[in-house]
């Protein structure tokens, strides 16, 4: 089953005398289970791509469908609850909460979707374990190494129980050995607990681990490999 | 969660937020201070002469006032007058005078004066004479009636205790005069007063001159507030007389006081666009500093309503934490100069001509409190309105990636 499907995606940027065509006819399917790379050079056209899958920009033309929903034409308040019960996302740069600790910050997307207290609990007990930083769980975000961050990121992103979940980046800005435990931990969830996961990145040791790469090039796919296990 | 992201909020640039609540206290004790001694101005001018002197409402001859207070136009029905303020349960106390202009007449000098002729056992009710002597006495039953005048008059005019002087009143209508010697020296907190009124025993008056004249009835209620209520009633009742309210008799006083009110609206509008322009800075800098966050936040799906809550709830804990503080150094200041006064006569001794007194004595009332936190919660409810509109138009998509 796809989770996510565009259709002849367009997202033009435009300028005075200047066109940028950051996606040019992206037509992609993603099916649940997937562990996917969107690779390629800066200004490929990678982030725009996620930033439409996920709902927080609009195409100039084409469809895409996550969870069977067609995301064009909703509107911002409908996206943003959208977001909220079917996409998880891990940023580039942790984007967590300064002021909650790690705790919190996983607990904080379920009570937005008025969660009962023990359902929270025993969710974020469960995924601080996943992603191996449940003795750090009352540390704030300033308290916490870059690869620690992530990881409560990731938590935080499967915490509402996403269709899947995106990631922008998500080992940009850490060393070898938090990519390492990061990869580990997403590779783990995706094949043991069946989560989807898209990323874009240009980090070879992530493209490693992936078992489907698409490649971008100037906004258009130009190889999509399914990576034999 | 929200409330505790906000409440976290506030407290991550300290300083800032300090100012913010400084600013709401202090925009508070300003505004409550400055009121408070406004209120305090008010009510000694209508203690001192509304409720002392000219009384909530006045009772004349219809044409006393046109004739500008001439002798000759005393209240002719004054039994029935009587009566009528007799029967009224709302009136508090009421005083008979017999009042008129005249000419008071040294041997060298001549000033133009209000002759107040009381019985001091009834002016009592409303103001003891007695406790504004500064020297002398007022003493009835002598040969020559006793006059009392004030020690600003007659410093002017070089008069000595004992010195007689001749009034001549009802000059236009038929000259009344008589010769009064000069017992005491009065010195009230009105100096214009000072200047003009000279009071006599109504006794030794009507001894005097004959007549027995009632001018005025000053009377005084147990209801401020309802004096308009009051006069037409009272109006309906002695359609032969005049009955004027206390602004209407001396419009400079209720000008002023309005005046007053005016300039502190303009006062207090200043310090609320003061404190709104901070609470706005305040706001958008800490909304600037956190695009980030709240792109993020909106990424994740939070919420617009989410985050217009969490904002409107971290300027509502600043301005409460600044609420009580601003309220605590009214109390203690208004408490202290309550107590000893604030002088005045320093700073502006021509106060005193325009009949106000230069010790003032802030008061603060229970509603100027209420009405005061209403104004600041809706001044920061209102400074809040353009952060929000800021925080709301961010797109996530570029706010995620600001730096």
């Amino acid at each position: 089953m796809n989770v996510v499907e565009t259709k002849n995606l367009e997202k033009i940027y435009s300028d005075a005398d200047l066109e940028v065509r950051a996606v040019d006819g992206v037509s992609l399917n993603i099916e649940e289970g997937e562990f996917t790379a969107i690779v390629g050079p800066s200004g490929s056209g990678k982030t725009t791509l996620l930033n439409i899958i996920g709902g927080l920009d609009t195409p100039n033309k084409g469809s895409v469908k996550v969870a069977s929903q067609e995301l064009t034409g909703m509107s911002k308040s409908d996206l943003i609850d959208f977001r909220l019960q079917n996409i998880g996302f891990v940023f580039q740069s942790y984007n967590l909460i300064p002021v909650l600790t790690a705790y919190e910050n996983i607990e904080f997307v379920m009570l937005l979707q008025n969660r009962s207290l023990k359902e929270r609990k025993q969710r974020v007990e469960e995924l601080l374990e996943a992603v191996g930083i449940a003795e750090k769980s009352n540390k704030r975000p300033s308290q916490l190494s870059g690869g620690q961050q992530q990881r409560v990121a990731v938590a935080r992103a499967l915490a509402p129980k996403p269709k899947f979940i995106l990631a922008d980046e998500p080992t940009a800005n850490l060393d070898s050995k938090s990519t390492t435990k990061l990869l580990d931990i997403m590779e783990h969830l995706n094949l043991k607990e069946g989560i989807t996961f898209l990323f874009s990145t240009h980090d070879q040791r992530v493209i490693d681990r992936a078992r489907r790469v698409v490649t971008l090039t100037d906004g258009k796919i130009t190889e999509d490999k399914i990576i034999d296990a | 969660m929200i409330l505790k992201i906000g409440w976290n909020n506030i407290w991550r640039k300290k300083g800032r937020s300090m100012i913010v609540i400084l600013s709401v206290a202090f925009g508070i004790w300003i505004g409550m201070f400055f009121g408070a001694f406004q209120w305090g101005t008010y009510v000694q001018k209508l203690d001192d002469i509304v409720n002392r002197e000219i009384g909530h409402v006045q009772v004349h001859n219809s044409n006393f006032i046109d004739e500008e207070y001439d002798y000759n136009f005393p209240i002719k029905n004054y039994r029935e007058v009587k009566s009528v303020l007799d029967a009224e349960s709302s009136i508090k106390v009421y005083v008979e005078r017999s009042i008129f202009s005249a000419m008071l007449q040294t041997t060298r000098n001549q000033r133009p004066v209000l002759v107040y002729g009381v019985d001091t056992a009834m002016e009592r009710k409303i103001h003891s004479i007695s406790s504004i002597i500064s020297e002398g006495e007022m003493v009835s039953g002598r040969r020559a009636p006793t006059l009392l005048i004030g020690k600003t008059l007659a410093t002017e005019l070089n008069i000595k205790l004992g010195d007689k002087i001749l009034i001549q009143g009802g000059m236009l209508h038929g000259l009344k005069s008589f010769v009064g010697r000069v017992r005491g020296f009065y010195e009230s907190p009105n100096k214009l007063k000072d200047k003009l009124v000279v009071y006599v025993h109504k006794s030794d008056l009507d001894k005097k001159l004959g007549d027995g004249f009632v001018h005025e009835y000053a009377v005084l209620f147990n209801d401020f507030d309802s004096l308009k209520v009051y006069e037409n009633k009272l109006q309906a009742k002695l359609p032969n007389n005049q009955v004027n309210t206390w602004g209407e008799i001396m419009p400079e006083i209720e000008n002023g006081i309005k005046m007053t009110d005016q300039v502190m609206f303009i006062f207090m509008l200043i310090i609320w666009i003061a404190l709104s322009l901070g609470i706005v800075n305040t706001m958008l800098m800490s909304i600037l500093e956190r695009t980030r966050e709240l792109g993020m936040l909106m990424a994740i799906g939070m919420s617009r309503w989410k985050i217009v809550q969490m904002i409107f709830f971290e300027t509502s804990i600043l301005t409460l934490i600044g609420v009580p503080i601003g309220i605590l150094l009214t109390i203690i200041t208004v408490s202290y100069f309550g107590d000893v006064g604030i002088d005045l006569s320093v700073a502006n001794a021509a106060l005193e001509d325009f009949g106000y007194s230069t010790m003032i004595y802030p008061k603060v009332k229970t509603s100027f409190y209420y009405q005061v936190i209403f104004q600041v919660i809706l001044v920061s409810f209102i400074s809040t309105i353009f952060p929000v509109i800021r925080a709301l138009r961010l797109r996530p998509i570029e706010a995620i990636h600001k730096t």
